[in-house]
């Protein structure tokens, strides 16, 4: 299948995504996180686009996806129906195997879409990113506060979205700088910053949900887990099994040298890593 | 009394079309909670911006409040849903300030009890309306359920809801406020029963006193190892006593 951006209207806004690779394959959905857009995975959709079904949804309010006027339609619980929406649309009768990947942002989406799949999702691949309850309860890890420092300024009344508004490429050369991801390893688009201004309404939306997040004990996933973590990442102090295990027992972790863009900076050692996840038995 | 119940229909409707979309949704493992706040956050996402009630989820044996005591029993829980169990999903949206409460029954996949209790509760809505316009009394519309349901080989929930109500009126409300609630009812829901001297608002075994309004009439059964309800708009006017439902392509005002 050629690759194409589609847009349908869910739940009354338009929504787009990224849709490539063999029809006939398992279906791969690759969600992206803050400030990016799906090209950030680039590297993952040329290299499993001949045995996969590849979906990449534009995050709400990033590109073509239209923004939404409520905050509460950017949390994890409203981003998860909408996922919910596209799944139905590209596999209507549910009888492709379905594997999440998320990164950053799109880690706490894609967590939120794993509770709601059950044992329809086959497996689970987490990239320097966290559920919304593992962030939350790292409240007493001061190597993530740390590294935490930009969520104030994500939850202050309009400035994320009016300096994102004004000078949404710089937003996003910002942040890879700060990231550490090099000029040659970013994602090659005519507008990086069409994921900056409104996509940053995600904080706050999330900082809504945290009550809930500290005070719930979410059931465990049931389908298997892999996290893979760049051990340089200036966002995110590395996983632990512990906090992890709660809301998946099949997990695993693999950390390599990276940072927070670890699926750019080393692609083919993530590449392999899913590869091998993909195809193990029990996860096929 | 005049109400636009153009208003009520599309709230009803709005309600219904969430229930459905979750009800769709839901899967092997899921809890009562998760479904619940699916439902909440699908309204909300259509422009809800306040409830009567908040969303309610029963699975399996609580879909016919079996088992259930206190009124904190009937909060969503952690109960997982399991394949061929009946679910229930109710909830209360104020939409553009028009009340509705819907109930919504189903199940994860074939559920052969649940078939034969939609049947009967199929007949009971078409046996209704006329009751509300006969002269009989609320009280004695109230016992005519409860009988007929035990007749079926059945046991009577709707006996478990507060004041044991078949249903009670709804009103244009506030949307202000929308997080002042208390176990899952907006501060409206009070408001606008008591505010209206809250006995004559509810059908209880013991109403008195005329039937004409907007009602949300809500019988609701128990079998075995599970429940089944409908909770709709009933107007009862001038025109006679009619499921609100059955006037979608008109144009409403009472």
């Amino acid at each position: 299948m050629k690759e194409t951006v589609r847009t349908r209207r869910i739940r009354n806004l338009k929504t787009a995504w990224i849709e490539a690779g063999s029809e006939e394959g398992p279906i791969l959905l690759f969600l992206h996180g803050y400030p990016d857009l799906p090209e950030i995975w680039r590297n993952q959709i040329e290299h499993f686009k001949n045995r996969f079904h590849i979906i990449a949804p534009y995050t709400r309010g990033a590109g073509p996806s239209e923004p939404a006027s409520d905050i509460s339609r950017y949390g994890q619980n409203s981003v998860a129906l909408d996922l919910m929406h596209i799944l139905k649309s590209v596999n209507p009768e549910s009888k492709k195997r379905v594997y999440c990947i998320g990164h950053d942002l799109g880690a706490v989406q894609a967590w939120a879409l794993a509770a709601l799949l059950g044992k329809e999702l086959s497996g689970l691949v987490i990239i320097n990113g966290l559920s919304l309850t593992q962030m939350a309860r790292r409240w007493n890890r001061p190597e993530q506060w740390a590294r935490s420092w930009y969520i104030p300024i994500m939850l202050l009344p309009k400035v994320p979205e009016l300096v994102g508004k004004l000078l949404p490429n710089d937003i996003t050369a910002l942040a890879y700088r700060l990231g550490g991801l090099k000029k040659d390893f970013r994602p090659q688009v005519k507008s990086p910053g069409q994921g900056v201004a409104n996509p940053s309404k995600q904080y706050k939306a999330l900082a809504q949900s945290l009550p809930e997040a500290l005070t719930s004990s979410p059931s465990p996933i049931p389908c298997p887990l892999l996290v893979i973590f760049g051990n340089e990442d200036s966002f995110l102090a590395n996983p632990t099994l512990d906090e992890i295990e709660p809301e998946c027992p099949k997990a695993t972790i693999r950390i390599l040298k990276g940072n927070h863009w670890v699926h750019r900076e080393n692609p083919d050692e993530v590449n392999r890593l899913m590869d091998q996840f993909f195809t193990e038995p029990g996860n096929s | 009394m005049k109400k636009d119940l153009q208003g009520f229909l599309e709230s009803q409707s709005l309600a219904e079309k969430g229930a459905r979309e979750v009800a769709g949704m839901v899967r092997e493992g899921w809890t009562e909670i998760q479904a619940a706040k699916l439902l909440s956050t699908c309204l909300k996402d259509y422009g809800v911006k306040s409830f009567f009630h908040d969303a309610f989820a029963w699975f399996g044996e609580r879909s016919g409040f079996i088992g259930m005591k206190t009124y904190g029993d009937f909060m969503p829980s952690k109960r997982v849903l399991r394949p061929g169990e009946v679910f229930i999903l109710d909830i209360a949206p104020i939409f553009h300030g028009f009340v509705s409460d819907i109930g919504y029954t189903t199940s994860l996949g074939p559920n052969e009890e649940l078939e034969k209790a939609k049947k009967f509760l199929a007949r009971i809505k078409k046996d209704l309306p006329p009751l509300f316009v006969s002269g009989k009394s609320g009280a004695a519309i109230w016992k005519w359920v409860d009988s007929e349901i035990q007749e079926a080989g059945f046991t009577n929930a709707y006996k478990k809801y507060p004041f044991s109500v078949l249903g009670h009126r709804i009103h244009q409300a506030s949307e202000k406020g929308s997080h002042l609630q208390v176990m899952r009812f907006g501060w409206q829901s009070l408001w606008t029963l008591v505010s209206r001297g809250l006995f004559p608002q509810l059908l209880t075994k013991r109403h008195e006193g005329e039937l004409s309004g907007v009602w949300a009439i809500e019988p609701h059964l128990a079998g075995k190892d599970f429940g089944a309800k409908f909770e709709e708009i009933l107007v009862v006017d001038k025109a006679g006593a009619y499921w609100l439902s059955e006037k979608k392509g008109e144009v409403l005002n009472a």
